[in-house]
């Protein structure tokens, strides 16, 4: 295969399979929405004639069955069911594991051998067909046995070895068949000698007497076993399909305005974006380290800042995506989730449109699927324990995005039943994560924290969807490798709210420079509240720890960044000294220095122990280590 | 023993001393509370991103103000201390002369008619009170100049500050620590206008 071609058809493919899963879940709730029923089957017929463009035998079959039996539902022959709409995802989930095997290079097998019979047996109307069997996958085999009354068109080896385009007749009575021409893929024969025509030219197919095709024509999709005649192939195919016709002319517009990058590309674009930004920054402190001031050179400066500021935003919009696409294979989950679990729930989509980095968007969806999991399995009741509480049968689950100044804040919240912390803490004391001891000081927040320590769990029975404790540590890691922060709101029988709050993009950190008497460090600005001066009657002792309060009702951790890095406690009354406060606690330093945009270099060394998120270069030139002000905070309250 | 006059000499001088003493710590304390001001507000346009960009330019002026008024306060220093080492001169030139007529005029006078080299003595340091006296005022002129310039720095940081809490009004919907900062920020340029105007009276008292 013709590796670009192969790329676009899969990024293509992957984006109408999407949108059939989600369209499918709309039907469902709809099944008299012809609307929704047109656009699944026409998704399912160009779907099948980019396979065909690519010789994908198997793909081309299985959407042919998926797209009799929604045509058959869109005549009206047969009713749309749940059954049906099982089946159907069943069948994306086949069509997707295709997709993949065509991305490595492979043609696909053929679907599960029972699936694919009961796919028939829907389309035939059989009422014995059930959507709850096992799904096997099934060896490769021919082409699946007639339901219908319809031509079937395949291209194989002729016994000969030659290439040989095959015309089978399948099905029931004619008088059962559609009519031709109606919509569906069923062909006339007429409509069938074109088809030859436009693949071999007039009377040149094989078979029809006139010169063997496949010696003539080149392959234009170069595969692994290139197929002769596949290239000519190709426009038959592409024009052949009324459908296929429609969907490529109506995308015209769109393609003369839109263009498919790879991502490495970009990504390549972002870096060397970093790398303009840090000698921007060294510019700028180059500039305001020279003794004489010189306007014109000054205005320079500042004309580059904004231009690289622009070119900045720019690369950065290039990389956003909508959290539609996170969001996209939510709607399955709780579906088939809260079946098997015999919960009914309704899942609420909010802020689909809100923008956020690719890397962010592809390193969220597997947590974000857990979270969802979590909720429903630990936080949802069952309609009858939801019943004995007064609350409707009918859980809400609602997981939103919401935008916020230079972050995205995802909240997966649920009307369940809460979060104990006590409970919690019993369950981590009788699992030894903490002491008794321990667990005496911890804060109603701590106590809620313990749910992402690893091999943590609550929940006394594993199930197939969550409590076995290996997620939540893994969906907090994540979230902190993006640089995030998750959040935990409950509330006893009213429900639960997880909030993942994560930068915009992770191309540039804007940073705060400080000091640490000779040294020079920076924090994330991300997680500064505020920078205070240190007044030591604030300064007090609870448990042994230093404390400081902060205004009338907040006390936080005291955390000596002079003891922490250095070894050596700032002494308030004799060297220079001040505060950052942050979520986690005030972090002395000798002195704020000032903000700047910077870009994060990885450290080369096991960051599991270090208190640093990487390095930077400042605009001085000088590497500077990037403190993970939550890590310090943490460890100093461990102490 | 000292007369009335010499105490009041010293005593204003100890005052002024102690008045300068005390503008330079609370000076340094509240330029580096604007700074820190000023920092807060750049951390809190970074952290909200493009929704505070314009708000970006005030937090930047406020820096850029913070450091006119490090620069103001700096030409101040250099001259406070040859305007109190003036000071000290000139009281020091005065209470000579004080001791000196005293002396003459517990002497007898055909005492004091063969003592000519007092009365030239006396000539010099009155000669040397009014060089060191002009100096000082000279120097206690430039200190004013320079006190007026930093003036003029804090009411150029103070109309950047009102344009500041007029653009945290306009964005009050999208984030209350906006305000909050532009607040602080007033508060802190107006209580070093407050330390200027003290420290500027006493020297405009001195040098009357």
């Amino acid at each position: 295969m013709d590796n670009d071609i192969l790329q676009e058809f899969l990024a293509e493919s992957r984006e109408m399979l999407s949108q059939a899963q989600a369209d499918l879940l709309g039907l469902e709730n709809d099944p008299e929405n012809a609307e929704i029923l047109g656009s699944i089957f026409r998704a399912f017929h160009t779907l099948k004639g980019g396979a065909g463009f690519l010789d994908a035998q198997s793909l081309v079959e299985w959407c042919h069955g998926l797209e009799d039996l929604l045509d058959k539902a869109r005549h009206g022959e047969i009713p749309v069911t749940s059954q049906m709409v099982d089946v159907i995802l069943r069948g994306t989930d086949i069509i997707e594991s295709m997709l993949d095997a065509m991305a490595t290079g492979e043609y696909p097998e053929p679907g599960p051998v029972e699936l694919r019979d009961m796919i028939h047996a829907l389309a035939s109307g059989t009422p014995g067909a059930t959507a709850e069997s096992a799904v096997e996958p099934a060896a490769a085999q021919e082409p699946q046995t007639a339901s219908e009354n319809s031509l079937w068109v395949s291209r194989r080896p002729t016994e000969q070895g030659t290439e040989g385009v095959f015309v089978e007749q399948r099905g029931a009575a004619p008088a059962e068949a559609p009519a031709a021409g109606s919509g569906g893929d069923e062909i006339t024969q007429d409509e069938f000698e074109r088809y030859l025509d436009q693949m071999y030219g007039a009377g040149g197919a094989p078979g029809m007497g006139g010169p063997e095709a496949p010696a003539a024509a080149p392959p234009a999709a170069l595969g692994k076993e290139p197929e002769a005649g596949s290239a000519a192939a190709a426009p038959a195919l592409k024009t052949g399909r009324p459908g296929g016709q429609t969907q490529a002319m109506g995308g015209e517009s769109r393609e003369e305005s839109t263009i498919r990058v790879d991502s490495s590309r970009l990504d390549a674009v972002m870096n060397q974006v970093g790398e303009l930004v840090l000698l921007r920054n060294r510019l700028n402190a180059a500039l305001a380290n020279l003794n004489q001031e010189d306007e014109n050179l000054t205005r320079i400066a500042r004309e580059a800042d904004l231009a690289v500021n622009d070119l900045q935003g720019t690369v950065m919009r290039l990389r956003m995506q909508p959290c539609k696409r996170l969001f996209q294979a939510l709607p399955r989950v709780v579906r088939d989730t809260s079946r098997s679990l015999g919960k009914n729930v309704q899942l609420e989509l909010e802020g689909e449109d809100v923008e956020i980095d690719k890397t962010v968007v592809d390193a969220l969806s597997p947590p974000l699927i857990h979270l969802v999991r979590n909720a429903l399995d630990h936080g949802i009741e069952s309609p009858a324990e939801r019943q004995k509480f007064g609350k409707p049968e009918k859980a809400v689950l609602r997981v939103a995005a919401v935008h916020l100044g230079d972050k995205v804040q995802i909240q997966v919240s649920d009307d369940g039943r809460g979060m104990n912390p006590q409970a919690i803490l019993k369950s981590a004391i009788a699992k030894g994560v903490v002491s008794a001891e321990e667990g005496a000081r911890l804060s109603e927040r701590d106590m809620l924290d313990l749910i992402f320590l690893p091999g943590f769990s609550t929940k006394e029975a594993v199930t197939d969807m969550s409590g076995r404790g290996v997620g939540m540590d893994v969906v907090r890691e994540t979230v902190r490798g993006l640089r995030g922060r998750i959040d935990v709101q409950t509330r006893l029988n009213q429900g639960t709210t997880i909030v993942l709050e994560l930068p915009l993009t992770l191309a540039v950190l804007p940073v705060l420079y400080f000091r640490l008497r000779r040294e020079t460090y920076a924090l994330p600005v991300a997680a500064i509240e505020n920078l205070i001066e240190i007044d030591t009657p604030c300064l007090h002792t609870i448990s042994g720890k230093p404390m400081y309060q902060v205004g009338r009702d907040r006390v936080v951790p005291y955390v000596d960044l002079g003891h922490v890095l250095q070894s050596s406690p700032i002494s308030t009354a004799h060297e220079a000294s001040e505060g950052i406060l942050t979520e986690h606690g005030l972090l002395v330093v000798s002195e704020a220095l000032g903000t700047e945009d910077s870009v994060v270099k990885p450290l080369d060394i096991g960051m599991e122990k270090t208190w640093y998120q990487g390095a930077t270069i400042s605009g001085g030139g000088d590497v500077v280590l990037i403190l993970d002000g939550t890590s310090v905070s943490r460890a100093q309250r461990r102490v | 023993m000292t007369t009335e006059k010499e105490k009041r000499a010293r005593q204003d001088f100890i005052d002024m001393a102690d008045a300068t003493c005390q503008f330079q710590l609370e000076i340094k304390r509240r330029l580096r509370e604007i700074d820190r001001k000023a920092l807060n507000a750049q951390v809190l346009v970074k952290r909200h991103g493009k929704d505070l960009s314009g708000y970006g330019v005030v937090a930047q002026s406020f820096r850029e103000g913070a450091g006119a008024m490090q620069a103001a306060v700096d030409a101040v220093q250099e001259i406070i201390a040859p305007f109190m080492t003036g000071r000290l001169d000139d009281l020091r030139a005065a209470l000579q002369l004080e001791t000196l007529e005293r002396v003459q005029d517990g002497m007898q006078s055909e005492v004091a008619g063969r003592c000519g080299g007092l009365e030239s003595y006396r000539n010099r340091l009155e000669e040397e009170r009014d060089i060191n006296e002009r100096q000082y005022r000279e120097i206690g002129s430039s200190l004013l100049k320079a006190l007026e310039r930093f003036e003029e720095v804090v009411t150029e940081l103070d109309y950047v500050v009102v344009n500041g809490r007029i653009e945290a009004a306009l964005k009050s919907g999208s984030t209350a620590p906006l305000a909050q900062v532009s607040m602080d920020m007033h508060r802190a340029v107006s209580s070093v206008r407050e330390v200027l105007r003290g420290y500027r009276e006493q020297i405009e008292g001195s040098l009357r």
